[in-house]
């Protein structure tokens, strides 16, 4: 059976006395991750606006019929 | 008919069309895996008797530590499959899997640095572990420059899928280090193949968020995976009907 291993939340954050080693290894994760996945959502707008761009300019520039 | 799906695999169309599925797929698994492994790991898991609370940083550190070299890997397969059959789609695995490896090394690297101060009293020596996991965060970092540094995709595929071949050579010295040579850094706590010495109340939220960041993984290389492929492809008929579409 498994329970939770603190008597309080203040003492869960604590996490005593290692949380000031704990909590930012977390935060780095979260950053890290999170970043990258920011960051390839970014490249993947960005990859669809340059060929929207191209397109835009290649419409431009076809000749009427 | 056995072959059909390598060279289906092998179409960028067919696979973006598929990759942004399992994307999604991956991206909620990973995410309801990680709380519950986290939760677990961070609030319902016993403190260790030696450690204290500090060894709780093991649900990050052993899954990105694994994952640093699980897409080294991959990235070695893709570089054969580029060199065997000329594969266009492995060298955009290759591209894609050097940037999520980079962020998942340095990950393991901070992690273990941090760890490494309340359980060594320092946060860092020159020990073979922690020194060819650099190596293996220069490797990275050396494969996302020398592509960025050659214009031409075809060559610079090339010269990426040798630089990773020859750096194949750092993962048994990574493996291996904690027995070749006296090393401070502990031997692996978790192996596939023989039960852990932790009880279960430890090992199965590490277990879990193993998965979690295994799948973590898969959504971001898939997500880069399509980036790269759009890029590379943007002349192409299916890659305007995929915008307009949008």
């Amino acid at each position: 059976m498994i329970e939770f291993q603190f008597d309080s939340l203040f003492n869960f954050l604590r996490m005593a006395p290692h949380g000031i080693y704990i909590w930012p290894v977390y935060g780095l994760g979260l950053l890290v991750i999170g970043g990258l996945a920011i960051w390839i959502r970014y490249q993947h707008r960005q990859a669809i606006r340059k060929i929207r761009r191209i397109m835009n300019r290649e419409s431009i520039h076809e000749p009427k019929a | 008919m056995g072959w059909r799906w390598f060279h289906e695999w092998g179409s960028p169309k067919w696979f973006y069309d598929r990759a942004g599925r399992w994307q999604r797929v991956c991206g909620f698994l990973a995410l309801a895996l990680l709380l519950v492994g986290t939760l677990w790991g961070l609030g319902f898991a016993p403190a260790d008797y030696q450690q204290g609370n500090s060894y709780r940083i093991i649900y990050l550190h052993v899954p990105v530590a694994f994952l640093a070299q699980a897409l080294y890997v991959a990235m070695a397969v893709c570089a054969i499959v580029l060199f065997v059959w000329k594969m266009k789609l492995a060298d955009v695995g290759m591209q894609a899997l050097a940037v999520v490896g980079f962020g998942f090394t340095v990950l393991a690297l901070f992690s273990g640095s941090i760890w490494g101060k309340p359980t060594w009293g320092t946060y860092w020596v020159w020990d073979a572990r922690l020194t060819s996991m650099l190596i293996l965060g220069f490797l990275y970092l050396g494969l996302i420059g020398l592509r960025s540094a050659i214009q031409n995709p075809d060559q610079a595929g090339k010269a990426c899928a040798i630089l990773v071949l020859v750096g194949v050579v750092n993962l048994p010295i990574i493996k291996y280090s904690v027995e070749w040579w006296s090393a401070l850094h502990q031997p692996a706590s978790f192996k596939l193949t023989e039960k852990p010495a932790m009880p279960a109340s430890m090992w199965v939220p590490l277990l879990i968020n193993l998965l979690g960041y295994y799948l973590v993984a898969a959504y971001l290389v898939l997500a880069s995976m399509r980036t790269v492929i759009l890029d590379r492809e943007r002349g192409s008929a299916w890659v305007r009907e995929v915008i307009e579409r949008d």
